[in-house]
C-alpha cells in the first residue's frame, strides 16, 4: 500500500516530461487559480522595514 | 487526564496542549512528543472497522489529548479539518495507492496544516488580540497553511515568499485568498524570508505584541492527523490482512504518524519508508550509522532532506535502538531515472499515473514485494539498501 502524497498535477513539469503534454489534468481547484488576480505587499529584504510593517499590521 | 508534552532534549520536564502547539518547537530545539500514549479503548476497537475516517480522526484524536480539549470541541475541529476523500485504489493485482491529495492544496500536508489551524484558533479563543501566522514558503508548505487558516476566526497569516522563484500556480495559491491571508512578496531569495520570520520571533517585544506563532511542519498538531488515514487504510483490508505501508519520505513526518498509529493500537505488517537519493534513512537502517548531510536536488523535491527532522521522533519511538527501529521499518532509496522509468511504467501497463514522490514508493513497494517480504521474511538484510545513487 503506497501513501499517494501530492497530486501529479503539482509537478506539470516532470509529468509532461515523462508522459508528454496534456496527460495529466490540473484539476479545477487549481486551474481556476489562474485567472484570479494576485494581491501582494512588496519588501525589502530589511528586518527593520518588516518589524516596521508588521507592527502597523492590524 | 490531559495530555502533556515534552521535549526530546528534556524528558523530565512538561508543557500543556497550548505552549506545545503554539510554540511549535521547543526552546532546546528538541521535539515535542506525548508524555503518554497507549492503545485506544476496547470499545474504539470493536467499531472502528465501521466508522467514517473523521469519526476514527475523532476518536483518535481524544485519545491522543487526552482533556486537554473538551470532546465536543474536538468532535467539531476534526470534522471541520478533515473534510475530503481518501480513495484506497486498486493498481494492478495487489498494490494499492492510498490517494491523500483530495484536500484543497492537492496534498496530504492539508490533513496536519487545517487541523492545526483549527486547534490554534481554539487554544487563543478568548485570548487578547489576534494570533498571527508568520510562514516563509518557496511555494507547497505555504498554499497549504494559507487554505488552512483561511477563514478561522482570531488568526490571520502573513506569508513571506521569494520573489518571481514559486512557480506561477503556487504562486496565485498564496495570494489570491484575501480575508485573514497576507502575501509578503520579498525581494529576495527563500533564506531572506526564513532570517525575516526568524528575525521577527527573536524579538520578543515584536512576538508577544502580535502573538506571533509559526506553522512549523514539525508542529505536533500537524503530525497527528496524519495517523488517521493509516487507520483509515487499514481498515479496507480484509479483516486478519495487515497492511504494509509504503511511504514516501522526506522529512519523515508521514511516516512519525504511521508509528503514532501503531503505538496507538493499529497493527501493522511493516513500514516501508522510500526516499529519492537523499537517503541518510535507507543508511542508516542498513548500516546503523546516521549522517544527516546536505540535501541533494531531484525530481521528487518535497523529499530533498538531507537531516529529516521527524527521525529524533522515530528514534524516540524505538528507545534509540538500531535494531528496533529496523525490525519495523524498512528503507529503500532510489534515483531520478528508475523514478521517472517507473512513472512511465505504470502509467502504460496499468494505467495509473504516479507523481514522482509516489512514484518513489512503487519502487520500494516493487522493492519490499521482491525481497523484504514473501520470500525474504522480517528482519532480513534488506532493511535498508540504496539504489541508482551515487556513493
Amino acid at each position: 500500500m503506497v501513501l499517494g502524497t501530492a497530486h501529479p498535477a503539482k509537478f506539470l513539469d516532470v509529468m509532461d516530461e515523462v508522459l508528454g503534454g496534456g496527460v495529466v489534468e490540473v484539476p479545477e481547484r487549481l486551474g481556476i487559480l489562474r485567472d484570479r488576480e494576485k494581491a501582494v505587499v512588496e519588501m525589502s529584504t530589511s528586518e527593520r522595514e518588516f518589524h516596521s510593517w508588521l507592527r502597523d499590521f492590524s | 487526564m490531559n495530555q502533556r508534552f515534552y521535549s526530546t532534549k528534556s524528558p523530565g520536564d512538561f508543557v500543556g496542549v497550548k505552549e506545545a502547539v503554539l510554540r511549535s518547537l521547543p526552546a532546546d530545539n528538541g521535539l515535542y512528543m506525548p508524555a503518554v500514549l497507549g492503545r485506544l479503548d476496547q470499545s474504539f476497537w470493536e467499531e472502528w472497522r465501521e466508522m467514517s475516517m473523521s469519526e476514527i480522526g475523532v476518536a483518535v484524536a481524544k485519545h491522543f489529548f487526552g482533556g486537554c480539549v473538551p470532546g465536543e470541541v474536538m468532535e467539531r475541529l476534526v470534522l471541520d479539518a478533515v473534510n475530503f476523500e481518501v480513495p484506497l485504489v486498486a493498481v494492478g493485482g495487489e498494490s494499492f495507492v492510498l490517494e491523500l491529495f483530495h484536500g484543497p492544496t492537492l496534498a496530504f500536508k492539508d490533513f496536519g496544516a487545517r487541523f492545526m489551524a483549527r486547534l490554534m484558533g481554539w487554544l487563543t479563543e478568548g485570548d487578547e488580540g489576534e494570533l498571527t501566522v508568520l510562514v516563509a514558503t518557496s511555494g507547497d508548505t505555504g498554499g497549504a497553511v494559507a487554505s488552512a487558516f483561511h477563514g478561522v476566526e482570531g488568526t490571520r497569516v502573513v506569508i513571506l515568499y521569494p520573489k518571481g522563484k514559486v512557480s506561477g500556480l503556487q504562486e496565485k495559491q498564496l495570494t489570491t485568498l484575501g480575508g485573514n491571508v497576507t502575501a509578503l512578496e520579498v525581494d529576495g531569495t527563500f533564506d531572506d524570508c526564513q532570517r525575516l520570520v526568524k528575525s521577527a520571533f527573536l524579538d520578543r517585544e515584536l512576538s508577544e505584541e502580535m502573538n506571533l506563532t509559526s506553522a512549523n511542519s514539525i508542529n505536533i498538531s500537524r503530525l497527528l492527523p496524519q495517523s488517521f488515514y493509516y487507520f483509515e487504510a487499514a481498515k479496507k483490508l480484509p479483516e486478519g490482512e495487515l497492511p504494509v505501508f509504503v511511504v514516501p519520505s522526506g522529512n519523515f513526518g508521514n511516516l512519525t504518524a504511521g508509528l503514532l498509529a501503531e503505538q496507538m493500537g493499529l497493527e501493522v505488517e511493516r513500514f516501508v519508508a522510500a526516499t529519492n537519493c537523499n537517503d541518510v534513512v535507507p543508511e542508516y537502517l542498513s548500516e546503523g550509522k546516521y549522517r544527516p548531510r546536505a540535501s541533494v536536488a531531484t525530481i521528487s523535491n518535497a523529499m530533498d532532506v538531507g537531516a529529516p527532522s521527524n527521525f529524533v521522533r522515530m528514534g524516540e519511538i524505538f528507545g534509540n535502538e538500531w535494531e528496533a527501529m529496523r525490525g519495523r521499518v524498512a528503507g529503500y532509496g532510489f534515483g531520478d531515472d528508475e523514478t521517472k522509468e517507473v512513472i512511465g511504467g505504470v502509467r502504460d501497463e496499468l494505467g495509473y499515473v504516479l507523481d514522482p514522490h509516489a512514484a518513489v514508493g512503487w519502487l520500494a513497494a516493487e522493492k519490499w514485494g521482491r525481497g523484504g517480504g514473501a520470500d525474504g521474511g522480517v528482519g532480513n538484510s534488506s532493511s535498508g539498501e540504496i539504489f541508482g545513487c551515487d556513493g
